[in-house]
């Protein structure tokens, strides 16, 4: 029985009168991919947010590596080998494509090794011919590569992605799933948010569902497919074609 | 005792002040620097026509002019740039400025006396309260009450209060913001033009006396929150009070004025950077 | 068209920096007279305080409006200094210089939990504070009537437009090299997107202090060495008149370049003083050419400057 790479137990989050994460538990093992999913509003986000010291606990404890990391802060967790990505697509507007992901490599990595890391991530995203552009010159899909570019220049051990495949066309989504198994072989842990289900199904080993705050189910896609509370919670969306 | 009666009349003229700084600030997120200078020129060309009109008449030629000069400060610069608020207070600030060096090089910088239009003095609770005083307080409630029914019981009011609080839905719902925000803007300067005459002659006069009141505005404005006109009155209270009692008991007290007004919102920005009744986040 | 190829030419042709540069150096041998000199020396260090500004807000972000409380407080600091504890000029630059820093550290601090425009409101607050300390302890700090009576740095024009050139040139290949640095591109991050430069793992309070506390104590230095150079100093040097003067220069020349702070800060000391017979109307001058430049060109005069912009809300 290997170790947990990451113990969440008891996470809870409210805003005044609305509970927005209610005592959520779950354990990530070592090189797995775990699917979040769930309804608009389950606090999916929320969990990310938490994890990452976006957000203070009200309650509950986050235990990575076997280090207690509850109290920890945003800058703190990518020295902790976590990294997180945003919903909509976050760049910095004013550097360009290397400048915006060499920045990232320097929570770990430093002095000349930082320029290798940054063409080593740039090339694993394919974003080669873009060094030199500005965010802003991007096409959508690529800035999503742009943060996936970012989160590998951290040397991640452990990625939490919200929502990777909003925004992109279907042949897109096939690449970023390549990349995403890419990077389970090179023994990167995810947690994956995603409404594009059918995707997300096919590459996920567990899946964890939320439903106003609090864990609705766990298991292989497979079976939570099947779940009728799952179902249910999504009324009337079948997931075959949530894409 | 004195205190009471000072502070309460300073908060109502402040109030007036603040009310209309308040206004600009929440249908627009304008921070207009030279709402001061609105203020000071209320009084200066109150200064220079009353003798020509007569004191009543000029008040009204000098809330008029000053309300044409802040729509044409609106119109050309401010509106345009009202997408980048720290231009906006760059611009108006350099502008306000510029404004005062000319008004320091037409009238001079000594302090200037300014007859106030009621004289002489009434006795409260054994307080010596000057009927100017009184008559300004009772006229800031007036107007207060006047602009409270504006807001409140007519169209255009109600179409004020709609930008202020949901910009988006009330030009959806047909609202032209920026006419509201001229309008709003020349509301503003009167009520600063007005106040300003009211005021300035329990002071007196002198052109830097924008920075005085356009801090002051500032301080209500963020004590009482973003949007809010209610919470700037409230807060002009608490203000004007505070001001009052330093300047009662430490000698010399003046200098500390600003220091007073500058403190109190320092601390509220600390611990509530959206003021106590701020209604919108901000960007 | 014609304003790329200037671009191109003026970016890439040394020739041009050369010439700059001969011309600065040789001031004081081809200056018609010692006003003409004075002008310089003004320049220089109103062009230090300039890129003292722009380091905080082109790079960081921190909008501050009250620069004044540094490049006046310096002023103030050092004259005491000088005065009071008979400190030489030099070291009381020095030492003005580093509290200065300290100060900067100091309100670094509570300047983090507030943003934009109300950052701007609070930065503008310091320098109002300074001044009723000023007016109040009027024994010490002369109150309107300022302070005078202290040592100079040297009676010699020459030597003090040499050491402000060297200080510009110090200051200029000090925001250079951060610039190119990581620590630039750290602090570029924190501008660009503050959220983001957390997540990957910045410690964007740690920088937006130190980078406060550095653009002070250059400020803080300029203002030591205005003062000794003036001889005299009043309340005006923390005046919002100085700080609105500062952000004025940087706007016109372009915020976020190197050259365009200083080339903003030669302009308005030029204005300054060749609009001696309009003096009392210098803002309203100020005023407009920020105005035209504001609504013609934002991001500066300077043909070369980098596209910054000021945050746009909506």
């Amino acid at each position: 029985m290997t170790m947990a790479l990451l113990e969440v137990k008891d996470l809870s989050k409210r805003f005044g009168g609305l509970v927005a994460v209610d005592k959520v538990s779950f354990e990530v093992k070592s090189g797995e991919i775990i699917g979040l999913i769930g309804p608009n509003g389950a606090g999916k986000t929320t969990v990310f947010n938490l994890l990452t010291g976006f957000l203070s606990k009200d309650q509950g404890q986050v235990i990575f590596q076997g280090n207690d990391i509850t109290k920890i802060k945003p800058y703190q967790t990518v020295s902790m080998g976590i990294f997180r990505t945003f919903q909509l697509t976050a760049s910095f507007p004013g550097m360009t494509v290397f400048e915006n992901v060499k920045v990232a490599t320097f929570g770990k990595t430093g002095g000349l090794d930082s320029d290798r890391k940054t063409k080593e991530s740039i090339e694993l995203v394919g974003l080669q011919e873009c060094e030199t552009l500005f965010p802003g010159q991007l096409p959508h899909g690529y800035l999503k590569r742009l943060d996936l570019a970012r989160a590998l220049a951290t040397s991640p051990e452990l990625l939490l992605l919200d929502e990777p495949f909003s925004g992109l066309s279907v042949s897109e989504i096939k690449g970023l799933t390549n990349v995403i198994k890419n990077l389970q072989a090179r023994g990167i842990t995810l947690v994956v948010i995603e409404h594009v289900l059918r995707e997300l199904m096919g590459f996920a080993n567990r899946v964890i569902v939320l439903n106003f705050g609090k864990k609705l189910a766990e298991g292989h896609p497979e079976a939570i497919v099947r779940d009728e509370k799952v179902i249910e919670a999504y009324l009337g969306k079948r997931w075959d074609n949530a894409a | 005792m004195e205190i009471f009666i000072f502070g309460l009349t300073l908060s109502l003229m402040y109030g007036l002040i603040a009310a209309g700084f308040a206004l600009i600030l929440g249908t627009s997120r304008i921070f207009d620097l030279c709402f001061g200078t609105y203020y000071m020129l209320g009084s200066y060309t109150y200064l220079v026509f009353y003798r020509v009109f007569g004191k009543i008449p000029a008040l009204f030629v000098s809330i008029f002019i000053v309300g044409i000069l802040a729509w044409l400060i609106h119109r050309i610069l401010l509106y345009p740039l009202r997408t980048r608020p720290i231009v906006v207070m760059v611009v108006s600030c350099a502008l306000a400025i510029a404004i005062a060096e000319g008004i320091t090089l037409w009238f001079g910088t000594d302090y200037k006396y300014i007859p106030p239009m009621f004289e002489g003095s009434i006795e409260i609770f054994g307080a010596s309260v000057t009927y100017q005083r009184l008559f300004a307080g009772m006229i800031a409630i007036f107007t207060l009450s006047l602009l409270w029914f504006y807001l409140n019981r007519t169209k255009r009011g109600l179409g004020i209060r709609a930008l202020i609080q949901q910009s988006e839905a009330a030009q959806l719902a047909g609202i032209d913001p920026k006419n509201v925000q001229l309008t709003v803007a020349c509301i503003g300067a009167w009520l600063a033009a007005l106040s300003s005459v009211m005021v300035v002659p329990v002071f007196s006069l002198s052109p830097h006396i924008w920075l005085d009141a356009t801090l002051l505005s500032f301080a209500g404005v963020v004590v009482g929150g973003l949007g809010s006109i209610g919470g700037a009155l409230l807060a002009m209270v608490v203000i004007a009070f505070a001001e009052t009692t330093v300047s009662f008991l430490i000698k010399e007290g003046g200098f500390f004025k600003q220091a007073v007004y500058v403190a109190i919102m320092i601390i509220v920005l600390l611990v509530r950077p959206h003021g106590f009744f701020g209604k919108k986040e901000e960007a | 068209m014609i304003l790329a190829k200037l671009r191109l030419i003026l970016r890439d042709s040394p020739i041009f920096f050369l010439i700059l540069l001969g011309v600065f150096i040789s001031v004081p041998f081809w200056a018609p007279n010692l006003w003409f000199i004075r002008i310089f020396i003004i320049g220089n260090l109103f062009a230090v305080f300039a890129l003292s500004w722009n380091l905080l807000v082109g790079y960081t972000g921190q909008i501050s409006f009250g620069h004044a409380f540094f490049f006046g407080g310096g002023a103030y600091a050092s004259v005491l200094l000088n005065k009071y504890l008979a400190i030489s000029p030099p070291l009381a630059i020095f030492l003005a210089g580093l509290m200065c820093g300290i100060s900067g550290f100091l309100l670094g601090y509570p300047c983090l939990r507030v943003r934009g425009v109300y950052l701007a409101l609070m930065t503008w607050a310091f320098p109002l504070i300074f001044i009723g300390i000023v007016m109040y302890y009027g024994g010490v700090f002369g109150r309107e009537m300022g302070i005078s009576g202290y040592q100079g740095l040297s009676s010699s024009y020459t030597i003090n437009y040499y050491a402000s050139f060297v200080l510009l040139a110090l200051v200029m290949f000090l925001t250079i090299a951060i610039v190119n640095s990581r620590l630039g591109l750290i602090i570029r991050s924190i501008r660009d997107n503050e959220i983001l430069a957390e997540s990957v793992g910045i410690h964007v309070s740690r920088y937006k202090v130190m980078i406060f506390a550095l653009s002070g104590l250059i400020a803080g230095v300029a203002g030591a060495f205005y003062a000794h150079f003036l001889k005299s100093i009043t309340p005006e040097l923390l005046a919002v008149d100085m700080s609105i003067l500062v952000i004025i220069m940087v706007i016109i020349g372009g915020l976020g370049s190197t050259f365009g702070p200083v080339f903003g800060a030669f302009m308005v000391t030029f204005l300054n003083n060749y609009l001696l017979y309009i003096s009392e109307l210098r803002m309203m001058i100020y005023a407009l050419v920020l105005i035209a430049v504001l609504f013609l060109r934002p991001q500066g005069l300077l043909p070369w400057s980098p596209p910054i912009r000021f945050r746009s809300v909506k």
